[in-house]
């Protein structure tokens, strides 16, 4: 006996079934596995959120601390150079004397990889001709590098923002479809199947009665 | 642990400083089709973070975005010599937005 079920409509599978016993359990057993998984989702949603919005605020500090110093830095760095022509300062740091070596490490973080950041400077940053530059350019190319390892931190940091929120975007669906119609789903048809069950039940009772009454009238 | 390299991408007066430090400069005045030059970086899997200069963000925003979700790298928009146009902080305001599934700051900032 297979038949469509009115009233779950809401969404667009179209869910045949045979209303019996065995059915009915297998739904039961499927919408308790549903439950189930929505509270842990809903725990892990929880979860991001805290981490989320913790590292916002870090965010939002590192970021206004990290665009000052860099700002700083550049503008130490443009007036120490500028009465270079810009042939000049191209040539004077062409070659850069060091290398800037970026070790990453993944971290997890329930599900998530995050990477982590180590900068390594190998040489020495003074490598330009100090007889055409003046001693400013050794003090903004300081600056540039402490400006350089708070970019690192923020770059660090935003990359975790933006996995953080992918997750939880996600994360947010799954519930939402577990939620809204997965769980409803599942309960509108074990309801149907019950009604269905007792329907017949009860027509199996009134056909038994009638049986008894025609074979009682007989005698 | 793995190595990777650092790229800025700006003008001259941003990406002059940061080459003087070592990290590889995708100057903008100087590179022709600089889409395809920022997609090569990201693309080669070499570069772990890379610097864009908030002032082309615009150009790159279809590159940038389509890194943004994955581990690495990791792009970040700076300021430049003429100070910061707010643009870091709306991508932080767009984050969050995603994450919530709305914007749950207001007009906070």
């Amino acid at each position: 006996m297979l038949l469509t079920i009115p009233g779950t409509n809401k969404s667009e599978m179209k869910k045949t079934v045979s209303a019996n016993r065995m059915e009915n359990l297998k739904l039961k057993r499927r919408l308790e596995l549903a439950k189930r998984g929505h509270k842990l989702l809903k725990d892990k949603q929880d979860e991001l959120m805290r981490n989320f919005l913790e590292l916002i605020d870090t965010i939002r500090g590192l970021r206004s601390r990290t665009e000052n110093a860099l700002i700083k830095a550049l503008r130490r760095f443009t007036k120490a150079t500028c009465e270079l022509s810009p042939a000049k300062q191209r040539a004077l740091f062409a070659v850069p004397g060091v290398q800037f070596r970026l070790s990453v490490e993944t971290r997890r973080l329930m599900n998530l990889r995050i990477p982590a950041f180590d900068a390594e400077l190998e040489g020495n940053p003074f490598a330009y001709s100090l007889r055409e530059t003046d001693p400013e350019v050794d003090f903004a190319l300081k600056e540039i590098a402490s400006a350089l390892e708070l970019l690192l931190k923020l770059a660090e940091a935003e990359k975790k923002m933006s996995l953080l929120a992918d997750e939880l975007d996600r994360t947010r669906r799954r519930v939402n479809a577990l939620e809204y119609t997965l769980i409803p789903d599942l309960g509108d048809t074990i309801k149907y199947i019950s009604q269905k069950l007792e329907e017949l039940e009860r027509s199996n009772l009134t056909r038994l009665m009638k049986v008894k009454e025609i074979i009682e009238a007989e005698h | 642990m793995e190595t990777y390299k650092t790229a800025v991408v700006g003008d001259i007066a941003t990406c002059l400083p940061f080459r003087a430090m070592g990290v590889e400069a995708v100057i903008a005045e100087e590179t022709e089709n600089l889409c395809e030059a920022v997609d090569r970086l990201i693309k080669s899997r070499e570069y772990g973070a890379i610097f864009v200069a908030e002032n082309i963000a615009e150009r790159l925003s279809e590159i940038i975005e389509s890194a943004l979700y994955k581990p690495l790298p990791s792009i970040i928009l700076i300021p430049t010599v003429t100070g910061s146009l707010g643009k870091g902080r709306n991508v932080i305001r767009e984050t969050m937005k995603r994450a919530a599934g709305r914007d749950i700051m207001g007009e906070e900032d």
